[in-house]
Parts: structure tokens; sequence; C-alpha cells
């Protein structure tokens, strides 16, 4: 079964009413090409950069990169840095006040809107929580997508490290304070996409299992929607949350035992990801999963979290930097933003290297070939970190880079554009326009408008 | 007695805050899990990873709310749990003589009065006697009629009434003049949840069964029985664990060039150390916050002795009395969490003073605030490099009171060792703060603490904290005449507990908004 939703139901879930639903029913998504269908990865990691280090320089047609983003040299041509985008929504208003100490705003990245909780006691949801009051635009044009061509995974989210379900650590959100929780493990994200997939059709075994699954979520289902007669408003929205989770889980289900296209399936992770030492494999690994999923057809709109918006638990043994932190405990992520180094040079050797992580994404994209091009030509990779600087917590000029996408509307090619100081909202709407899902603006109405990205 | 805040003006009537629908914890899970199949091994859900529950500041921690990726965690635990038990499985034993169907239903009562800690409705009954029929008949199903109740089961462990703690089931909850009262079920399982982490034992669950649950004297008098057995351990421990905010001692990373005697192996040790301290006094003769702060004695470990110096009796317990440390506030594990790898951190010491002692929180820093701090000076003290804090307006504002109350703890190092120099420079460990209203000096985190234990503002704060662990959520304005009642008469943590039982926002509740009640 998909997922229809009605104007009414998409306003239902997003929640807060001063906001730019766009206007969906007004021209369905573009009608993509089945062969090639156009795909959208987010990714996100936090605690800043080291400006100086990160932008590049542009003059003519050339563009130098930076220290920090040297590994993505030979992707150059398919990069597009926006410089002059500013969070908003979280510099101007946000419930912690002033900059609200932007460790705490990852539910407000993609949803683009204010947070719908702020600071106990007053507010019990907190800064333990920060939970956001909106849907997520991943999972908005996840949905639309889906209306053209239903796959098994509208949204596939995926984290390396960092925590589930709070502000902290959730970019996606099916609607106000329904937190997406991402999977981490990759032995359990490859048993989600490619547990028992195969180009045949399944077996009686197979069959009953699946089966019995169904009847048991039906069950389940059933049993959600009695019980939230009688409940307020708010217990009856957690079991909506609740429900439309095993709704969702029921449908992934069902196309897990439709026959595969062929595709090169990759097999199952083998690797012991709980160790620090082991987060550079974890990371590629992801990697290459996600790439799988969106090679095989599992899904089109990839959410990748590198850490979370505190990263008290990144640290980085494989370049050399102890556990000995200077700011805190230990030398995390968290630290060396808050104590960079002489020079900066612990940040600017560490944000290097999730450049590295980037540029192998946009490796594996390109290997998998479309066309008379490869899958990034038909993918827009947006990267960006939550901060511009972790020391200071601003949100200002956020670090900010999109790849690929030669087929969908965006012009990349090696491009620096100062945009002086626009929302980020701008940039998401710009980006949803350009895989084919139409929008006058995204988010918080105060910040409508898109960016021509062409 | 304490001398108290003012008592309750007689016009004022107890009453009650809102609750959120909770689901069940991770632990609790996890344990309701076990006392449903007692042959379940402790790490049977070690694999699975069940979501973790999250930290709440000021208060303790909550579960969140469930997407795609906790329902398959749900459905993967109640399946792969229910295959591997085997003989032990409930329903293997339910031998059925003639009409089967008649035996699920008698097995789905019976196991769901457990599962969901109160009666099966009739219409969930009907549901899963359908669901069961299915599985029988289905051409495609046709499971047998033990596998069939095996898989009944899973789904009852996956569904509202086992996942929630909503013990009211399908009818709506009943008046009770501008309030809801909890009925028996509901009763039960917030004893049993809140004091062992646990559904309620078969005399609670009996106790319910006879509606024996409706008045206060009946709830405090197994509110005592609860706390007064050994499975109560666990929830005293949890609070002192989360209260002191213990949770990062086990991943801190401490510098053996500045700490040459810190091992890895401490960190559990001190936290065993602070646990057991507190454990101590609250099961003693006099469980007391005072107790608590100003405790004489402690408990160590063969490695924790020599890592404090002390030498301790045979059961571990050391006193204190010509040792400059006192009650849980001065423990290794609470100086070493909130320290740094190299250095004490007496921001995050007086933070923690202000919102666990109390109960007042901090605002972040203000925005873009780059501060030029000077590099480590080894000729300094931190009290002296840390000047800026309260020279520049912009910090002092916070800076102040926090940086004052963390100083008092200067004396325990990093790692959670006494020392009486920096540097070589005289320690200075003395400030002043604020305290009932009234400015307070202190020499030293001895002198602190005494004031803090004595200070009615921070009883108050202790009552708060406790009564934000059983109520799970904050204490809003419909709370606080409760709340008074139980400062102005507090006396002792056990009684108070037993209070707080029989106090109206534990058996009672404000109806939520829209909610449907019947009249």
């Amino acid at each position: 079964m998909s997922l229809r939703l009605s104007r009414r139901e998409l306003l239902a879930a997003t929640g807060a009413s001063a906001l730019l639903v766009p206007l969906l029913d007004h021209g369905r998504a573009r009608a993509a090409d089945p062969a090639f269908p156009k795909r959208i990865i987010f990714v996100v990691t936090g605690n800043g950069t080291t400006e100086r280090a990160f932008w590049p320089k542009a003059s003519g047609n050339t563009l130098t990169l930076g220290e920090i983003t040297s590994p993505l040299e030979k992707h150059k041509s398919k990069l597009l840095f926006t410089k002059g985008v500013d969070m908003k929504v979280w510099a101007e208003d946000n419930p912690f006040g002033g900059n609200g100490d932007a460790h705490h705003n990852f539910g407000a990245i993609l949803t683009a809107t204010k947070l719908a909780t702020g600071d106990p006691p007053h507010d019990p949801g907190g800064p333990g929580l920060a939970l956001a009051s909106s849907i997520s635009i991943d999972q908005y044009i996840g949905r639309a997508f889906d209306q053209q061509m239903p796959v098994p995974f509208p949204v596939l989210s995926v984290r390396a490290w960092g925590r589930d379900g709070t502000g902290y650590a959730t970019l996606s959100w099916t609607g106000d304070r329904a937190p997406v929780s991402a999977e981490s493990d990759p032995k359990k994200l490859w048993n989600t996409l490619f547990a028992g997939r195969t180009q045949n059709a399944p077996d009686t075994g197979r069959i009953k299992q699946q089966k019995t699954r169904r009847s048991v979520l039906d069950y389940v289902a059933h049993a959600l929607e009695r019980q939230t007669q009688h409940l307020g408003k708010d217990d009856q929205h957690k079991l909506q949350i609740h429900l439309e989770a095993v709704r969702s889980v029921e449908r992934q289900l069902d196309a897990s035992s439709m026959p595969v296209a062929a595709c090169v399936q990759p097999t199952t992770p083998a690797l012991d990801f709980k160790p620090i030492e082991a987060f550079p494999q974890l990371v590629d690994t992801e990697i290459d999963l996600m790439t799988a999923a969106l090679a095989c057809g599992l899904t089109r709109v990839v959410t990748f979290a590198i850490g979370d918006g505190e990263d008290y638990n990144i640290y980085f043994p494989w370049l050399g930097l102890t556990g000995k932190g200077i700011e805190f405990p230990t030398r995390h992520k968290h630290d060396i933003a808050h104590r960079p180094g002489d020079n900066d040079r612990d940040k600017i050797q560490t944000e290097q290297w999730f450049m590295s992580k980037l540029a192998y994404l946009l490796d594996k994209l390109s290997s998998v070939p479309e066309g008379g091009g490869t899958m990034l030509d038909n993918t827009i990779v947006f990267w960006m970190n939550a901060m511009n600087s972790g020391f200071s917590h601003t949100v200002l000029n956020l670090p900010m880079i999109v790849a690929g996408g030669a087929n969908t509307g965006i012009r990349t090619g090696g491009r620096l554009l100062e945009l002086g100081s626009v929302a980020h909202n701008k940039v998401l709407a710009s980006l949803a326009n350009a895989v084919g899902v139409p929008m006058e603006g995204w988010g918080d109405e105060r910040y409508k408008g898109t960016l021509d990205l062409s | 007695m304490p001398s108290s805040a003012a008592a309750p003006s007689p016009t004022a009537t107890p009453n009650a805050g809102p609750s959120p629908l909770q689901r069940l914890g991770q632990l609790e899970l996890h344990n309701t899990y076990r006392d449903l199949f007692p042959s379940l091994p402790d790490d049977f859900d070690a694999e699975l990873e069940l979501p973790a529950d999250n930290d709440v500041q000021l208060a303790f921690s909550v579960p969140g709310t469930v997407s795609d990726l906790e329902v398959k965690r749900f459905m993967d635990l109640a399946e792969s749990t229910v295959n591997a038990l085997g003989a032990d499985a409930p329903y293997r034993s339910a031998a059925c003589g003639g009409d089967q169907t008649a035996c699920a239903r008698s097995f789905v009562q019976s196991f769901g009065r457990r599962a969901y800690r109160r009666p099966v409705d009739p219409a969930e009954l009907d549901d899963l006697i359908a669901l069961y029929t299915q599985l029988r008949s289905d051409t495609d199903l046709a499971y047998g009629f033990e596998d069939a109740l095996g898989i009944v089961s899973q789904a009852m462990l996956q569904s509202p009434g086992f996942l929630y703690r909503w013990e009211r089931g399908l009818q709506p909850a009943q008046r009770d003049g501008m309030l809801v009262q909890y009925d028996d079920y509901e009763i039960a399982a917030r004893l049993s949840y809140w004091l062992w982490h646990s559904p309620p034992d078969s005399q609670l669950a009996a106790a319910a069964d006879r509606g024996a649950l409706r008045t206060p004297d009946q709830v405090a008098a197994q509110a005592k029985r609860l706390l007064d057995g050994p499975r109560a351990d666990a929830a005293l421990t949890d609070f002192v664990a989360q209260w002191l905010e213990l949770g990062p001692l086990a991943q801190a990373v401490k510098d053996t060039d500045v700490y040459p005697a810190w091992k890895p192996e401490l960190a559990a040790a001190m936290r065993d150390e602070s646990l057991k301290l507190g454990l101590d006094v609250l099961r003693g003769p006099e469980p007391t916050f005072e107790n608590l702060l100003t405790a004489r004695y402690t408990f160590v470990n063969t490695a924790l002795a020599s890592y404090y110096d002390v030498t301790p009796a045979r059961d571990g317990r050391v006193d204190l009395t010509n040792i400059p440390r006192l009650g849980l506030l001065t423990t290794g594990a609470l100086m070493a969490v909130k320290g740094n790898s190299y250095r004490t951190s007496p921001v995050r010491r007086g933070k923690f003073i202000l919102n666990r002692l109390l109960c007042t929180s901090v605002p972040p820093p203000p925005p873009n605030v780059v501060p030029e701090l000077p590099p480590p000076d080894p000729q300094k003290t931190l009290r002296e490099q840390m000047a800026m804090h309260r020279d520049n307006p912009a910090c002092a504002g916070c800076h102040d009171r926090m940086d004052n109350l963390g100083f008092a703890f200067e004396h325990f190092d990093g790692a959670g060792k006494y020392r009486d120099q920096e540097n070589g420079q005289k320690i200075d460990a003395s400030g002043e703060t604020t305290l009932d209203g009234d400015p307070r000096t202190f020499d030293d985190s001895t002198e602190l603490v005494q004031a803090l234990a004595q200070s009615p503002e921070a009883r108050a704060c202790f009552v708060r904290q406790w009564l934000r662990y059983a109520l799970g959520r904050f204490e809003l304005d419909a709370d606080e005449a409760s709340l008074d009642a139980l400062v102005s008469s507090y006396d002792d943590t056990r009684q108070l507990i037993i209070d707080i039982a029989r106090s109206v926002p534990f058996t009672h509740r404000a109806p939520a908004q829209d909610e449907e009640l019947t009249p």
C-alpha cells in the first residue's frame, strides 16, 4: 500500500500553521523518466568549520579549492558552493534565545521552521529533546516522489554515531514532534534493505513469513487506532505517529517480497562498528549501502547524519589525534570545535577528513552508469554543516556544497555563488524544484522564496 | 524538623497537572519481558539494541516517540524472544483438552492480564482471537494451535496495551471532580514501574484485582512494601546515578601526564562507590537529604582505597572523619565526571549545583561569543586564569554564580583526587553565593555542602527532583500545592517516597486537552 497524501493530510502532518505548504497538487511533481529518476541525498555534519580553509576562491572560470575541500579536487567540476546562506529560522528566533546554543539545531535544518519545544521546566520538551515542529524536506520530497513511483523506502535515514530521536541528532521528521530514527548499524541497515531480496518470486516459506508479519502489524495498527479513542490531543498525536510508523514498516515488508530488477547487491557487512577506530569504515560502509539502495531502486531520497549536533563521542584516533581533550574530557569533535589547535590545525585536519568522505560518496555515485552518464548526474548531493563556527555557535554563512545533479535544474560546474545573506529555506526549496517537486518556498513562511541555481 | 517554606494556605486545593502518555522505557521493557518469560537470560536483548531513553536536563530520562526503526526493533524483539523460548513459552504449557478456540481465549486473557498489566478488554480479546483464527485457517499460514498462540503473543508484545503505560485500557478515564483518578491497575503499575522498574508482582496485581488501591493509605501501604523490598535498590540507585549525572563517567578519559595515578577501571569503581553510599544512606536509619550530602563515610574497593589513600574495613567501609570529603557531592565520581581530562571544571561543577541542588537552569552562552582566552599559565591557579568570567560583564551575569560554586570544589582535581596545592600554589576554595535569599560565604566545599544540606531551598529542590522522578514529568503549576505540602513535611527520603505515592499528583492527574471522560 502506498501513501497518497491529500493537501489536507499534508497540512495536518506539517503541524504548525504559519508554514508555507508547497502547492503540491497544483502541478504534480514533474513526471520522472522511470529509467533514471531524480534522486537527492542530504548529508549533514555539525560543529562548524574553519572558514578561511573551507571556501574556495573564484577567479574567472577557475575555482581554487581551500585546504579543507582539497579531497574534492577530482570532482570539482561537479561542485557548486553556495555562500552567504544563513539559518535565519534559528539565528533570528529559536526557543533557547539568542543563538540558542546551535548544538541543538538539527531539528530545524531540514524542516527550516522554529522548533516545537524549548526550555524545561516550563516547556518539558526542553533542550533534552529539542523537537521539530513540522515535516522535513527529505520526507516531503520522498512522499511527493512516492506519488509518481512508489519505492520501498520513500526516505532512507542513516546515521554514523550521534543519538536517536532528539533534536540534537535527528534530521528527518514526519511532522510535528515526530522524529524518524536513523539506522546506524550497517548489518541492520543491510537486513532492512537487502535481506531475502532476490530476483525470483518468493518461495512459500517467505510468503508465509511475510504474510504472518503483515497480519501481526495489521493487528497492531488496528489496536493503535482503537486505543486513540478517548485520549487527549497530544497523546493521540503520539499514537498517530506510531501508527504511521507501523504503516511505513508494512509497506517496506510488502516491497521486500517483490522481485527486484537486476542490480548488484552488496554482501552483508561484517564490521564491528562500535569502536571509534572503526568509524572510517562505518561511514564508508554506509555510503556503499546507500549507493546500492539508490542503484537498486529501493529509495530515491537519502538523509545521512554524520555525527550529531554535539559530537561528544566522535574523535579521531586514525588521524593521530589522541583521546585527551583540552576543554572537554576527550579530544572529540566538540572539543576540537572549541579548541581547534594552533592555527586551527586539528580542526582543518578533521574537517578535511569529512570532505574525503563526501568525495567517496561522489566516487560511488559516479561509479553507477546511467544512460550516457552516471547516477551522480541524476542525483543532487547536498552537503552542509549545522554551524559555521562550532566555537561561537554562529549559524550565519553556513558551509554548504551542492554536488552532482547535472540532469536536474542545478548548474554546478565548479562554481562559487555568493548569495549575500539568504535564508537556508530558499536553498532547500530550490533543490526540491530541481528534482521535480515544485514549490514556491519551504518551511517558515517568513523566509519564502527560491534561488536561481541554474 | 526543617524550618519550612510557608505552609499551604487553607484554601489551596491539592491538585495535579496533566500527565502525558509514555511508553515503556528501555529498562522497563527489558524487565517486563523478563517478568513475563522468567527463563530469559539477562542479555536476551543485547544484540537487538532497544532504543535508549532520552536524557532530560534538570530531570530524568524519558522514552522517545516511535518511528519505523523502533517498530522494527519491537517486532524483532517479540519474534526472536518468543521463538527462542521453545518449551518455556507460556502457551506451550496451556494444555488444551477440548475446544481450542476457548483455550486460546483463556490463554490471551491470562497472558494479557500480565502483559498489559490489566484485564484484556472484550474488544481486544475478540480482535486477538480473530487474528488467531486467521493464523489457523488461512491456507498460506495454517499454523498449529501452539504456534498460532506464539504469534498472537508476538502481536500482543507489539501492541499499545503492552508498549504504553496506559493501564486504563480502552475505556475512557473516570472524572473525579476536576481531575481523573488513576484506577487500581494504573496505580499498581505506577508504583511498580517507579520503584522496581518492573510490572506489578503478584501481590500488587491481586490488590488491583480486589480494588484495594483506592485510598491514599492503601497506596501508601503498597509503596512501603515495594520500597522495603530489595528490588527497590535498582530505583534508589538509578535516582542517585541520574541525579548526580554520572552517565558520562564511563567514557571519561584522563590525561595520565597530569593524573598519573588514574586508571580507566577507577571510573567504574567510583560509580559503584557513589551508588553504594547513596543506597546505604537511603536504606539506613536516617535517609535524609542532609545525610546524603554530609555522610562521613563511604565504601571503596582496593583500587579506590589506594587511589584515595585510605584504609577500609573488610566490607569496604571507610570512616571519613579526618578526611576532607563528605557525602555524595565530593565523591570521586562526581568530581571526575565534572572534570576535564587535565584539569577541573569549576563551570560544570557550579552548573551542576545550580541545576540539581537548587533546581535552577542556566541559559546557554550568548550568541557569537568568541572569548579570547589566555593560554594556560602554569604559574597561576585556575581561579586566577578564569578571572575574565567574573571581570567581563558579558560573562559575569551567569559565571559569577556558577564559578563561585564550582571553585568551592577546587581541592578535588579533575580525576577526583584530593589535593592541597595547584601548580605549587595554595588553593583558594572560598566563595560566596546566595541561599534562601541570603548571602552565604564558605571557605571550601565542606562548608558549602553543609550550607546546602541545611538550606530549605536545596531541600525543596531535592523533593522536587524526587517528584520529577516519580511522575516522569516536570511539575506544573497545578502540582505546586502538593509539592509545597511534601516539602514542608519532608523528614526523610523513605517517608518522602511514601508521601509522594499517596499524594494527589501520583494518584490523580488533570485531564488532557480534548480528552473524553466518562461523566
